[in-house]
């Protein structure tokens, strides 16, 4: 670990370039929403349940009646502020919302990349090392894993642990009016975690196992057991490090198919974070939570890229940054 | 010191690395082994230290202080590599973990079996660095490898070679990755060590640096050994066509004015090699027994050995 | 060529797909039971003889919906698989072909795509313009065309800088020619390798979104495990089991038709 001014200037660096992705991903969404015919202006305008004054109304009281232009910067500068607009669905403002579903997703996130990375770095280890049919076997295992229906390995658990076994709560987190209870917790978001660590842990598996195996051929590793080191110490000290150091990026690489599959999941168990949010909201056309969580997407997975590269700089010391 | 007897290295699909190679090294004295890429040379010392891919067949003797090397154990083997016999490699950037500082790379073996505490080591490794021309040990002991020039990355892998006190050293083309005036810097460090008594195997294809620095040399071809004898005899008064013509195509810096004079064709493919002597298609005196029987190694009356038809008849 | 057998990989996802294709479009010809006939009082059936995988929550068969419902799955994962290729295939060639601020422009847009998990925007463009099978066949297509966009990008990169293209550029041959005639033939093999994950991938999606509800019309396997979703509790596995397997299978093949061919040109 090593810290410098140069570290310093590349985490000011990447900060900077974080907001014009975002920008971009804000200013997309809002065109698309604010034109398709699916979008708040169109529908109100095409259903004939309501009357001219009605929609008229209902507009001026969303703002749709301004201009194109004139309502996108309105809504650029209401974000800056934290701004996001009233949900049409709970009435209340969205960010408020949004506040409450997005720390379910974290944590189920937090969770899943924790699994996914053990199982993952720890069948990739076991492959390189014991090869042969184990090896096979596991690359077939992830292979199957990568190819499975993630929701349906969630009805499948559930299907085991919920409906058969009656061990496992099939929806939802846990809160109980005597307070929170760590047990009842973990029942709750251990399914989750599995479902979402199936998705994950493929690309982990398969890139710790060809890491691995570069590593064993480099020649420092020759220069190692040239010194005398037994096996053992090589392996733990020196090709594992090496090994295991780039797959971070992996992570950092499927950030967007964490979020995805979240969201997926999120749907299968209920589990009330922004991915059931937005499911919902897509169902009860509620733009304003819709708009909002594309955003909040897209910066999750920003934020996890820039925490990936941050970390990658801090451990490996080839890095030069001067 | 060290007896190699009737080595054979061939890889998996069965190509000859080395072929029946037999020489031996005396305590104090450099041998130097000089080939092309292809020769051998650096399979040699894999071999020796038993380097090689699990897969490689390899037969014959290696003998150090009365034990077959090929024969033992692991843990054996763990004891004689780094604290016995020590090896030193071309590229030194890529003999360290890029991920460890150099220094406890250094002292690694030292310390992890307890041989010595921490504190000790590192200072005996900074005198030692310094001992080989390291300029500001200290601050190169807690240096990346990434971090540190060619030369002196190449310096502290000598460090890190000769801190067990090996009896003997291994160097495989040690200069070839440096500019010129480094090279001979380090050339100078390491004629140091032949002057503090330590036995070393030097291999190049540098013929002309090979000349400064051994006793004896070995002149390896397509795995075989061509000629064998003490540096006077071998670099002052070749005998082997293959060794007159190395040393004819060595620049110098009188034939930068006369012309290079080089060898006629290229390199055999080790997987088909030529019949008969192996040199025969690039040899300027080429007979018919040349191209159908493989010469032997045979003794001349100056003591030194040679593969050829052509020398054995002018003793 | 290392192995001009068809391998091992390469016969199983064949098979499969094969499989599917024929039961999905051609299923009604010979295959005796209807899987959208509805037989009320015979709901909720464990598998027999009489219905092989069982009935589903409408007394359907579970056998023929499984062996039927790959129609919509096949398409769109063969046309969004195309289309990701395609579209992936040319931006990233052309993009790295005309470099400068092409390149740069386009890689904004491929990082923005990139930054947004797929079934999210999916889900919203879906919602936005409706849910047909072209609809999603274009959603899906839109949106997995940039991770091959950035391989053919890195591999044209390189072609560009190797001799017999420079020679061709120099010779003042057009862009179009120079991608059709030898940047497109020299990366075919891993644009073909890539077209079977795009076209699991693709399958994949379809069945998220139609356990969503976005079937796009017909039968479905997706939809048919949301609905056994709903009566899980009353331990009809078979209603979860099949049609999961099904679209498993399905991408599976899809999978393993990349794999070979991978294993077969390295």
């Amino acid at each position: 670990m090593h810290l410098n001014r140069g570290i310093a200037k590349y985490i000011a660096k990447r900060l900077a370039l974080l907001p014009l992705t975002i920008f971009s991903v804000i200013t997309i969404d809002f065109v698309l929403i604010h034109l398709a015919p699916g979008g708040p202006f169109q529908i109100l305008l095409s259903d004939p349940s309501f009357s001219p004054q009605e929609v008229a109304t209902l507009q001026a009281e969303y703002g749709l009646n301004k201009p194109l232009l004139i309502q996108y910067f309105t809504y650029i500068y209401q974000v800056l502020h934290g701004n996001f607009g009233i949900s049409y669905f709970y009435g209340v403002p969205v960010i408020r919302v949004i506040m409450d579903y997005l720390p379910n997703t974290l944590v189920l996130a937090g969770f899943s990349i924790l699994v996914s990375s053990a199982i993952g770095i720890l069948f990739g280890i076991l492959s390189t090392s014991l090869g042969g049919l184990i090896d096979r076997a596991l690359n077939t295992l992830a292979i199957l894993s990568y190819t499975l229906p993630v929701f349906w390995f969630g009805i499948l658990l559930i299907l085991v642990f919920s409906v058969s076994l009656r061990l496992l709560p099939s929806t939802g987190v846990y809160v109980s009016n005597t307070g929170f209870n760590l047990a009842q917790y973990l029942k709750h978001i251990i399914m989750p975690t599995l479902s979402l660590s199936l998705l994950l842990y493929p690309p982990v598996y398969f890139f710790t196992r060809s890491s691995m195996l570069e590593v064993a051929q480099a020649n420092f590793v020759r220069a190692l057991y040239g010194k005398g080191l037994s096996e053992g110490v090589v392996f733990r000290k020196h090709v594992l490090r090496n090994a295991l150091l780039p797959v971070i990026t992996v992570i950092g690489l499927h950030g967007a198919v964490l979020f995805g599959g979240a969201t997926i999941v999120e749907i299968v168990f209920t589990w009330p974070g922004m991915g059931l949010l937005t499911y919902t909201a897509i169902l009860n056309k509620d733009y304003p939570i819709l708009l909002a969580s594309v955003f909040f997407y897209s910066l999750l997975v920003a934020v996890l890229n820039l925490i990936v590269d941050i970390v990658y700089v801090f451990i490996d010391p080839r890095i030069n940054l001067k | 010191m060290l007896e190699i007897r009737n080595l054979s290295v061939a890889y998996p699909d069965g190509t000859p690395a080395l072929q029946n190679l037999s020489i031996s090294l005396g305590t104090r004295e450099v041998l130097g082994i000089i080939g092309e890429s292809g020769s051998g040379k650096s399979t040699l010392a894999l071999a020796i230290m038993r380097l090689l891919p699990p897969d490689a067949n390899v037969k014959g003797e290696i003998i150090y202080n009365g034990k077959d090397i090929l024969g033992l154990s692991k843990s054996e083997l763990e004891r004689v590599r780094g604290t016995e016999i020590a090896m030193i490699f071309q590229d030194a950037l890529s003999a360290f973990d890029p991920l460890m500082r150099v220094g406890p790379q250094i002292v690694e073996k030292a310390v992890t079996n307890k041989t010595l505490g921490y504190k000790e080591a590192r200072a005996r490794a900074i005198d030692l660095m310094r001992g080989l021309g390291v300029t500001n040990p200290e601050a190169r002991f807690d240096a990346y490898p990434h971090e540190l020039s060619g030369g002196l990355r190449q310096r502290a892998f000598i460090a890190m070679g000769l801190f067990q006190k090996p009896k003997i050293i291994i160097l495989d083309e040690p200069t070839s990755a440096l500019d010129v005036i480094t090279q001979a810097q380090l050339i100078q460090t390491i004629r140091g060590l032949k002057e503090g008594g330590l036995s070393m195997i030097f291999i190049t294809h540098d013929i002309a640096l090979a000349s400064t620095i051994c006793d004896r040399v070995a002149v390896l071809y397509a795995g075989k050994m061509m000629e064998y004898g003490s540096v006077h005899q071998v670099i002052r008064r070749p005998i082997h066509p293959y060794t007159q013509g190395l040393i004819e195509s060595t620049p110098t810096l009188t034939s930068v004015r006369r012309g290079l004079k080089a060898m006629k064709g290229y390199l055999p493919n080790l997987k088909s090699l030529p019949g008969g002597c192996r040199f025969h298609p690039r040899c300027p005196f080429a007979t018919d027994i040349c191209r159908s029987v493989d010469p032997e190694l045979a003794e001349l009356s100056d003591g030194r050995l040679v593969a050829c038809h052509m020398a054995a008849d002018s003793k | 060529m290392a192995n001009t057998k068809l391998n091992g990989e390469i016969m199983f996802g064949i098979s499969v797909i094969l499989f599917f294709t024929i039961t999905s479009f051609f299923g009604k010809y010979f295959i005796p039971i209807n899987p959208s006939v509805q037989h009320l009082s015979a709901a909720f059936q464990p598998p027999s003889w009489s219905h092989p995988f069982g009935t589903d929550y409408l007394g359907r068969d579970v056998f023929a919906r499984t062996l039927e419902g790959g129609s919509v799955s096949i398409e769109v994962g063969v046309a969004a698989g195309l289309l990701t290729v395609v579209i992936g295939g040319l931006v990233g060639i052309f993009s790295a072909y005309y470099g400068y601020k092409v390149d740069i422009t386009i890689q904004r847009v491929v990082d923005i795509i990139l930054s947004i998990p797929l079934i999210v925007l999916a889900l919203v463009l879906v919602a936005l313009f409706g849910s047909s099978i072209a609809l999603i066949v274009f959603a899906i297509g839109i949106l997995t065309w940039p991770s091959l966009a950035r391989i053919t990008r890195a591999e044209t990169l390189s072609l560009k800088e190797r001799d017999f293209v420079y020679a061709e550029i120099v010779a003042g041959a057009s862009g179009i020619h120079v991608v059709f005639r030898h940047l497109i033939p020299n990366q075919a093999k891993t644009i073909l390798v890539y077209s079977g994950l795009a076209m699991s991938s693709a399958t994949l999606i379809q069945a998220a979104l139609s356990y969503l509800g976005f079937t796009g019309g017909s039968v479905s396997w997706g939809f048919d495990l949301y609905m056994a979703q709903q009566y899980i509790f009353n331990g009809s596995w078979w209603m979860t089991f099949f049609p999961g397997a099904a679209i498993t299978l399905t991408s599976l093949g899809f999978y393993m038709i990349s794999e070979g061919l991978r294993k077969m040109w390295r």
